[in-house]
């Protein structure tokens, strides 16, 4: 089986082949530009291939949608991105009374090629505003349709779906789904298959072919499909029959191609991640029951997530959102299917109720755990619950870190705390967070400072007064039981050393990330910059603009791409060799509190005045600590500058996405041979080229740079 | 002169106080190079609350220039 692309890379893939083809489409949401490229990253590159179409806009919901409308209206094609699903209810409004009632409101059918991105679901720990499915708030708007990424589905199939409508569409992606791999060549995994059905393809069933059993159908959309198919898997364990169907379109409900499996099928549940009532499943059930309720064995059975807000915490997350054990009671409670087909019931299996799961009715909701799980230690364990503490764990502070950094303990080790007393601080991409004490105690410090941590990994604990030893006697008969605690609490020596500073952390991602991905090469080469110096000065008194080498060394840059290309260009994950349309040049700029890469964008199309002051600008931005992600976004060649005086050539790093980086020294002077025998002075700097070993080779860096020179010493 | 204004500039170009005079400029050293000249300015507009407009900013090429614009605003040095 082809080892297949991740759902968000196969979205990002079907949004560059749209607005390949689509020269009339835009792309509006929050953040969505490079280098950020939306909060999942699917938007990634869009802006840098389309900066004029691909427009991160001001956090507004309603307005994002409401130009969307106008650009539709007169003809564009438009998609934006919602950062979470849950602030569509912000853009509501332009839904219901703009870009949907256009379609018919003016006398004349408008097309409305619009489709609203909106990244739903839980499972990630977001929490009760970010985690919601709010597909059923949409359904039944006239002109509006709704579909939801799945892994069975192609992203540019849906997408061509939903614009070929030539109405507006919302489509829901269940952030889940983002980072997982797609099924392909008909397959999900060795015993289960899948084959499309309907129009357009709107169905993925997922079935076993070699099964003999009446199914029971689950009907679950994208983002619940996975979790469907592990109940499927986990039913046919207990000698049950599951097919799982996957539509691509949501609304408006489309039941051709399940009409044979529906005659076939020994029940039918739908299966979503939204609240019970008013849902997406309630209306798959009715047009079921209107359409194919001679084909129906019984009512189609509705299950979905608790009537609750969503928690934070992965626990009672896990406890309150759809999960398969949900599914899986479900399908289990329904009557087993004869092998032979044609009897309606038959004899009831015992509901095989997973532990701490409630039965319920349909709507009825998983519940925490309250047996002892396997993992929990036994009764006979040398530590209580309560002796051992509780947890400081680091939560999810910010959706889009993978991981913090603990910047310091705020307490010393061993030490006592009170509830909510602050222990430690940790520092996210976006700030620096102070984690509280949960209870009173005496701190435990399992984790060093400095390191790295993960999002919900305990880093410490608080254990209870009674269970630390005092001081004179550590090993006295109440901790006795607990010699780890024991030999920690009041023991440990922190580990020398002191974090870096957060605007030298990230220089040192950067740097780690480029060392790890780039087989880099490098080539310096001695310039004569004395014309180039004089040109600088020329150029200095006729414009007024602020024009030296560096200047002039960028505009010589841009220059050469076009007779240099491939050093320009960008080598993708997939191998593949993206080419830079215009050259977009980054600078370094060292700020003493950080150093930043602002880009230049289209510096060939640009005379050395506009140029010099494009520099300053930036160059201000950086140092009044105002520079935004857009100003950074989009390099595609980097000139850093390590003019300290008394440097003479240095080797710069190529940032992640680019492909060459040359270094401009501290320009000095020397005495060559002129071709009669006589001396002169000239000032020279020694250019040093960096480059991706992967995309271009020592003879192009050589020629780039000889050429660099000429071009210099005009 | 060792004002406020030249500790300011010499503490940006990292020379010593006595260094520093009215001529002092990229022109005469080394080390006033183009992000230090903006260095200066970002300094300059923080200490004595004022804003350069990008003219300014282009066409100060001195410490004595700098002293100038000051006494132009009726900034004190």
């Amino acid at each position: 089986m082809t080892r297949a692309e991740r759902v968000s890379r196969n979205l990002n893939r079907a949004l560059h082949a749209l607005f390949a083809a689509d020269e009339r489409a835009w792309l509006l949401g929050e953040d969505v530009a490079d280098p950020y490229g939306g909060a999942f990253k699917v938007t990634q590159g869009l802006s840098t291939a389309y900066p004029d179409r691909v427009l991160s806009t001001p956090l507004s919901e309603n307005g994002i949608t409401g130009v969307a409308g106008g650009l539709a209206l007169c003809g564009d094609t438009v998609i934006v991105e919602i950062m979470f699903g849950d602030f569509a209810g912000l853009a509501f409004d332009p839904i219901l009374n703009l870009i949907t009632k256009s379609v018919a409101m003016y006398g004349e059918r408008t097309p409305m090629r619009v489709v609203i991105r909106c990244p739903v679901g839980g499972g990630r720990g977001y929490g009760a505003t970010h985690s919601q499915s709010p597909q059923k708030h949409f359904i039944g708007i006239p002109h509006l349709a709704l579909y939801e990424l799945s892994p069975l589905h192609d992203a540019a199939d849906v997408l061509a779906a939903a614009l070929r409508r030539d109405e507006p569409a919302m489509l829901f992606e269940d952030k889940i789904l983002y980072t997982q791999r797609r099924y392909v060549d008909g397959r999900v995994d060795d015993r289960l298959a899948f084959e499309s059905r309907g129009a357009d393809g709107n169905w993925a069933r997922v079935h076993d072919p070699d099964a003999t059993g009446a199914p029971t159908l689950v009907i679950a959309p994208g983002g619940v499909a996975n979790r469907a198919i592990a109940a499927a898997t986990r039913a046919a364990e207990r000698g049950r029959t599951v097919e799982v169907l996957v539509p691509a379109r949501l609304y408006p409900v489309d039941v051709d191609g399940l009409r044979d499996l529906l005659a076939g099928a020994h029940g039918v549940i739908v299966a979503e991640e939204s609240t019970a009532g008013g849902t997406w499943g309630s209306e798959v059930a009715a047009r079921l029951h209107a359409e194919a309720w001679p084909l129906l064995r019984g009512p189609v059975e509705l299950v979905s997530s608790a009537d609750r807000v969503i928690p934070s915490a992965p626990h009672l997350e896990q406890a309150v959102l759809l999960g398969t054990d949900a599914i899986l009671d479900r399908i289990m409670r329904l009557p087993a299917a004869p092998v032979a087909t044609g009897d309606r019931g038959g004899p009831a299996d015992a509901p095989a109720t997973p532990a701490g799961v409630s039965p319920g009715v349909p709507g009825a909701v998983p519940v925490p755990r309250t047996d002892p799980s396997p993992v929990d230690p036994p009764p006979s364990a040398p530590t209580t619950a309560a002796q051992a503490g509780v947890p400081v764990d680091v939560p999810r502070l910010n959706p889009n870190d993978d991981s913090y950094v603990l910047l310091e303990w705020l307490v010393a080790d061993g030490a006592t705390v009170e509830t909510g007393e602050p222990v430690a601080a940790v520092e996210t991409s976006k700030a620096i967070e102070e984690l509280a004490a949960t209870r009173a105690g005496v701190l435990r410090q399992d984790v060093a400072a400095g390191v790295d941590c993960a999002p919900g990994a305990p880093i410490g604990r608080i254990l209870p007064e009674s269970a630390v030893p005092a001081p004179p006697e550590p090993l006295g008969s109440p901790a006795a039981a607990y010699p780890e605690q024991v030999e920690a609490v009041g023991t440990r020596t922190a580990t020398p050393g002191r974090p870096l500073p957060p605007a030298q952390r990230r220089i040192a991602d950067v740097v780690s990330t480029s060392h790890r991905e780039i087989p880099v090469a490098f080539t310096a080469m001695r310039v004569d910059v004395t014309a180039a110096l004089a040109y600088a000065r020329r150029a200095a008194d006729e414009t007024g603009a602020t024009v030296g080498l560096t200047e002039v060394v960028i505009a010589a840059v841009a220059a050469l791409h076009e007779r240099f290309g491939a050093l320009y260009a960008r080598l993708t994950g997939d191998g593949l060799v993206v080419d830079a349309e215009a050259p977009s040049i980054g600078l370094t700029v060292d700020v003493g509190t950080g150093l930043f890469l602002p880009v230049i964008r289209d510096a060939a199309g640009l005379d050395l005045g506009d140029l010099a002051d494009a520099v300053v600008a930036l160059r201000m931005k950086a140092l009044r600590g105002r520079l935004r992600e857009e100003d950074m976004a989009g390099m595609n060649f980097l000139v850093a500058l390590n003019d300290t005086p008394g440097v003479t050539v240095a080797r710069p790093i190529i940032p992640p996405g680019v492909t060459c980086a040359l270094s401009v020294p501290d320009v000095h002077r020397e005495v060559v041979l002129d071709g009669d025998g006589g001396v002169r002075e000239r000032a020279v700097a020694d250019l040093g080229l960096a480059y991706d070993h992967r995309l271009v080779n020592g003879a192009q860096a050589g020629a780039y740079l000889a050429a660099l020179g000429e071009v210099l010493q005009r | 002169m060792s004002s406020r204004l030249v500790r300011l500039v010499a503490d940006v170009l990292e020379l010593p106080v006595d260094q520093v005079d009215a001529q002092t400029g990229p022109a005469t050293t080394a080390a006033w190079v183009s992000l230090r000249h903006l260095q200066i300015v970002v300094a300059v507009e923080d200490a004595y609350r004022i804003s350069l407009t990008p003219r300014e900013i282009r066409t100060v090429r001195s410490v004595g220039d700098l002293r100038a614009l000051l006494a132009q605003r009726g900034v004190p040095e």
